[in-house]
């Protein structure tokens, strides 16, 4: 597809295609699959000089960022890998070296992904105590890993789930917790209050953090924290160190995209004549976090800038 | 037959017991007291767990009650008994209407108000301010699991009203736009807590916390006396299938489903109520309660007691 001037590539297309259609759960299982998309389409170039390839990169890269430009661990994926290839480039290497410095670098940054995730998963698991109820919301890898670590430690977690509306996540968390033998419980978001009282702690993934700790997650999250804070219910977010946003150190704001009334309405045309509106994310303040469990180690929210500044690539000025 | 609405319901059961007075052959006051108290009892149990309904009862009940002390004759009592039911059917016909006018006077121009779920009352207010020539939108919640909130958005959109219809979720996300939230009411409680569709004490911190007003709009019918002798209001819960079909809950394994179909928000959520009597905070409502049904003893409110409230 021509899209403006610039080539995107055909697998690049797909996976866009995929988040949209086929509602991609989770921020870390689209950084997973876009990472993937970007390497095998390189590998199909046409590129005849490393100038022509970066800059076929560089669109498709922005492309990608743009869909999903609230998800945080994709561009800061998509920057990392980049980088690896601008430098060699910068070193004189050709279309054919720099191919395989993607594939190396999205490969490694996957890996480390990946263990992220398990180190989550021990570190947010010390944090459940035997029977506790927990109560999360929207489809997160990393609360899906802890509550998984903490039943296979025998501490009997039973797990309320949100259903997530508008694509319903909610179900698939549901599904997956059941699987492994957790006690589960789908509620409706609106129910949230009404069961807080019956929870000992939230626990919610992260699409972002911003640099002052608050934490950018699925239309809901906001809520439900400050139902749980109203309630003395501890709420944490697990966020792996790649979903933090160094751009909010330079004051960016972190655009909450709109989706489309369909996935509100279904695909009843009669509805048409009142306007929707559906923000896909919202924005959470760190007074109303506990926690943040990062791959290395449990942070105050209000630490987020920490983690911001000692990222890769990243500087103020 | 089904009949559906707080004040439907509830004027049906009135107009069902105002014919057992009318047809009543009894001889003498305690007598035509006893056939009356029998039908109400048997009214009661056709909806038990509606709170519009045993108000009803209680409504024309108290009236024959404090007669009966003074009345000489089975006649003078029937016509008390006939009198309180054809007001209390008036009220039920004319509260929505009056709510409507006492609200819209809340509406100014410019405002954006922020509903949840499917309220006649809350309509009412809307769609006459509208008439009115005010100038306003509204967002509407879809309202999970059965989405009135579509229902809401049709009707004000046929009203010509702007309306924007969010996801329950979204509705933190949209409330620094919202100067006013105005929602119905399933019950309220002596103490001026709301009963009402779940999700609404949400929708009420959401508000509380950025100084957004509460406005509920509720028929005076809807005020749960019982509550004043402590009793507690149990939320019901409904069906799973009204969340997940049965096939796609079996999909999923082994999962529970809960399915509450209200929640409580407290009076301090709330900035006032509109009911057809007037605006009160929600503190006033024990005097809504001592007009509308007098003083009435433990053991009436005990004897037509609600103990869940099911109505949309």
């Amino acid at each position: 597809m021509d899209v403006g001037n610039v080539m995107i590539y055909r697998d690049v297309l797909k996976v866009v295609d995929d988040m949209r259609i086929r509602q991609m759960r989770g921020g870390t299982v689209v950084t997973h699959a876009a990472l993937k998309a970007l390497r095998s389409a390189a590998l199909k170039t046409k590129a005849g000089s490393s100038k022509q390839f970066l800059a076929e990169l560089r669109e498709n890269v922005n492309y990608l960022m743009k869909i999903r430009a609230a998800s945080i661990p994709l561009s800061n994926s998509l920057r990392f890998v980049m980088m690896d290839v601008q430098q060699a480039a910068d070193h004189g290497a050709f279309v054919k070296e720099l191919q395989d410095v993607l594939s190396k670098s999205a490969n490694h940054f996957d890996k480390k992904l990946e263990e992220s995730i398990r180190e989550i998963a021990q570190i947010g698991a010390r944090r459940i105590k035997e029977g506790d109820v927990i109560m999360t919301h929207s489809y997160s890898s990393s609360v899906i890993a802890i509550l998984k670590k903490a039943h296979q430690q025998h501490k009997r977690p039973k797990v309320f789930v949100t259903e997530t509306r508008p694509e319903l996540e909610g179900r698939d968390v549901a599904r997956e917790l059941a699987a492994e033998g957790i006690d589960v419980t789908l509620i409706i978001d609106s129910a949230v209050s009404h069961f807080i009282e019956d929870s000992d702690k939230v626990m919610i993934g992260a699409e972002a953090v911003a640099a002052n700790g608050a934490i950018v997650n699925k239309i809901g999250t906001a809520t439900i924290a400050a139902v749980a804070q109203r309630a003395r219910v501890r709420v944490y977010a697990a966020a792996s160190t790649y979903k933090f946003s160094p751009e909010t150190m330079l004051g960016e704001l972190i655009e909450i995209e709109e989706r489309d009334a369909s996935y509100v309405l279904g695909h009843s045309k009669k509805l048409s004549h009142f306007k929707v509106r559906n923000p896909a994310f919202d924005v959470t303040s760190a007074q109303d976090i506990d926690l943040i469990i990062t791959e290395r180690g449990v942070i105050p929210p209000q630490a987020a800038i920490m983690i911001v500044r000692e990222q890769k690539g990243v500087s103020v000025s | 037959m089904r009949v559906r609405g707080a004040g439907s319901i509830a004027s049906s059961a009135v107009k069902a017991l105002q014919i057992v007075a009318r047809d009543s052959a009894a001889q003498d006051t305690e007598e035509f007291v006893t056939q009356l108290s029998d039908a109400a009892r048997i009214l009661l149990r056709t909806r038990p767990t509606a709170v519009s309904l045993p108000n009803g009862i209680r409504y024309v009940m108290h009236r024959v009650n404090q007669a009966r002390v003074k009345a000489t004759s089975a006649a003078e009592i029937k016509l008390v008994a006939i009198k309180a039911a054809d007001d209390f059917v008036e009220l039920t016909r004319t509260a929505v209407e009056h709510i409507g006018k006492i609200g819209a006077r809340r509406i100014r121009d410019g405002d954006v108000v922020l509903t949840h779920c499917n309220s006649k009352a809350a309509l009412s207010v809307m769609t006459t301010a509208w008439k009115e020539g005010k100038k306003f939108e509204v967002y509407a919640t879809e309202t999970r699991p059965r989405f009135q909130g579509r229902l809401t958005a049709h009707a004000l959109a046929r009203a010509g009203i702007p309306v924007t219809l969010i996801l329950d979720d979204a509705v933190r996300y949209f409330m620094q736009d919202v100067d006013t939230v105005l929602i119905g009411a399933d019950a309220i409680t002596a103490n001026g807590a709301l009963v009402n569709k779940v999700g609404t004490s949400m929708v009420a911190l959401a508000a509380h916390e950025v100084h957004v007003k509460v406005f509920v709009a509720a028929e005076s019918y809807k005020f749960s006396p019982e509550t004043m002798i402590g009793e507690l209001v149990e939320i019901e819960e409904r069906d799973p299938s009204e969340i997940i079909s049965g096939k796609e809950l079996g999909q999923l394994g082994r999962v529970h489903v809960r399915n509450p179909s209200f929640d409580l928000t407290p009076p301090e959520f709330i900035d006032l109520i509109i009911t057809e009597r007037g605006i009160i905070p929600p503190l006033g409502a024990m005097l809504i309660l001592q007009e509308v049904f007098g003083i009435l003893t433990p053991e009436e409110l005990r004897e037509y007691q609600t103990y869940r409230i099911d109505e949309i």
